[in-house]
C-alpha cells in the first residue's frame, strides 16, 4: 500500500469516526424533533432522520463551530420533514380520489394517552409549517428563542409571533383538555 | 390560572404524551448502518453519473468538432465549388460532371457520398 493510499484510508477513518461521534449527539434528539414533525409516524419518522443524516454526512467535513453544525443539521431535518409531510400529503389525497376516503396515518409512539396523542397530533398537524416547527421546537423541544431564530433563519421577534399563534390556535383547538390535576 | 392542558405547567405532559418511543441502542446502529451504506451507495452514484457525463461530453464535443471540421458553416454545400474551394480541397484539381466517378478525386467521392448528392 502506497503512502496515499494510507493517508486516504487513515481520512477516511477520521471522517467515518467523526460522523459516529456526530450520529451519536444528534440522533435522538433529531428522532424525537422528526416524529413530532411528520405527525406521530415512527417510520416516517426514521425516513426523514436517515435522509437528513445522508445529506449532512457530505457537508460534515466543512464545519468546525459545534453551533453553527446544529443549526444546519436541524435545518436540513427541518426542510426533510416539511418535504415529507408535502408527499404524503400528495399521496394521500391521490390514494384517496380511488379508494373514496381518507387515509389515516400510522401513528406509533411510546405514550400510552392514546387519546392525548391523537388530538395533539391532530391539532399540531393543522398550524402552520412555521407554527409547527416553533412549537415543536420552543415548547416541546426547549429551544431558547435566539436558537430558534438562528435554525429557522428569522427574527427572534417573528419566533415569538409563531409561537404566540401557534398556542392560541393550540389552545382554542384543545380547549376541552384539562389540566392534569383540574381533571 | 391555567386555563388548559397547554399552559406553561403542563408543558411536560404535552412534551412526554406527544414523544416518540425511545431508540433502543440496536435501533440507533442499525440506522447508523443503513445511513453509512447509503452514503457510500450515494457518492457510487455520484462517481458513475459523472464518469457517463464526462463520457458523453467528450463524445459530443468530438463529434462536433470533427463535424466542424468537415463542414465550415460557411461552406453552401449545395452551391457548386469556386476555384479558390476546389484548390483548398483537392489541391487545385478541377473536375467536371461529366467525367466518370472513376476519375473523380477521392475526397470529393466521399464528400458526395456523405452528403447524397
Amino acid at each position: 500500500m502506497g503512502p496515499g493510499l494510507v493517508v486516504a484510508e487513515g481520512e477516511r477513518t477520521k471522517e467515518s469516526a467523526r460522523f459516529a461521534a456526530f450520529y451519536a449527539s444528534y440522533v435522538e434528539r433529531a428522532h424525537r424533533i422528526a416524529w413530532r414533525l411528520v405527525g406521530g409516524d415512527a417510520a416516517s419518522a426514521e425516513d426523514v432522520v436517515q435522509d437528513a443524516f445522508v445529506k449532512a454526512c457530505r457537508g460534515l467535513r466543512d464545519f468546525r463551530g459545534e453551533a453553527e453544525l446544529q443549526s444546519w443539521f436541524y435545518r436540513i431535518l427541518l426542510n426533510e420533514a416539511h418535504n415529507h409531510r408535502r408527499w404524503r400529503g400528495l399521496r394521500m389525497r391521490f390514494r384517496a380520489l380511488f379508494t373514496g376516503n381518507e387515509v389515516a396515518s400510522s401513528a406509533s409512539m411510546g405514550s400510552t394517552d392514546v387519546g392525548l396523542r391523537n388530538r395533539l397530533g391532530s391539532a399540531i398537524g393543522d398550524l402552520s409549517r412555521a407554527q409547527r416547527e416553533v412549537f415543536v421546537l420552543m415548547y416541546l423541544e426547549e429551544l431558547t428563542v435566539n436558537e430558534t431564530a438562528e435554525l429557522l433563519e428569522r427574527s427572534p421577534g417573528t419566533i415569538k409571533t409563531h409561537l404566540h399563534r401557534a398556542l392560541e390556535r393550540l389552545r382554542a383547538e384543545l380547549a376541552d383538555l384539562k389540566p392534569e390535576k383540574d381533571r | 390560572m391555567k386555563d388548559n392542558l397547554l399552559d406553561e405547567m403542563d408543558r411536560e405532559r404535552v412534551a412526554t404524551a406527544y414523544a416518540p418511543r425511545p431508540l433502543s441502542g440496536p435501533a440507533i446502529v442499525a440506522m447508523q448502518h443503513r445511513i453509512e451504506e447509503r452514503t457510500v451507495r450515494r457518492s457510487r452514484r455520484g462517481a458513475i453519473v459523472l464518469a457517463a457525463c464526462t463520457v458523453v461530453a467528450a463524445i459530443g464535443v468530438y463529434g462536433f468538432w470533427s463535424l466542424g471540421a468537415q463542414i465550415p458553416p460557411s461552406v453552401n454545400v449545395e452551391a457548386p465549388l469556386t476555384q479558390w474551394e476546389a484548390d483548398v480541397l483537392f489541391g487545385g484539381e478541377v473536375f467536371d460532371e461529366t467525367q466518370d466517378d472513376e476519375e473523380l478525386p477521392e475526397d470529393y467521392l466521399a464528400l458526395a457520398n456523405a452528403f447524397e448528392l
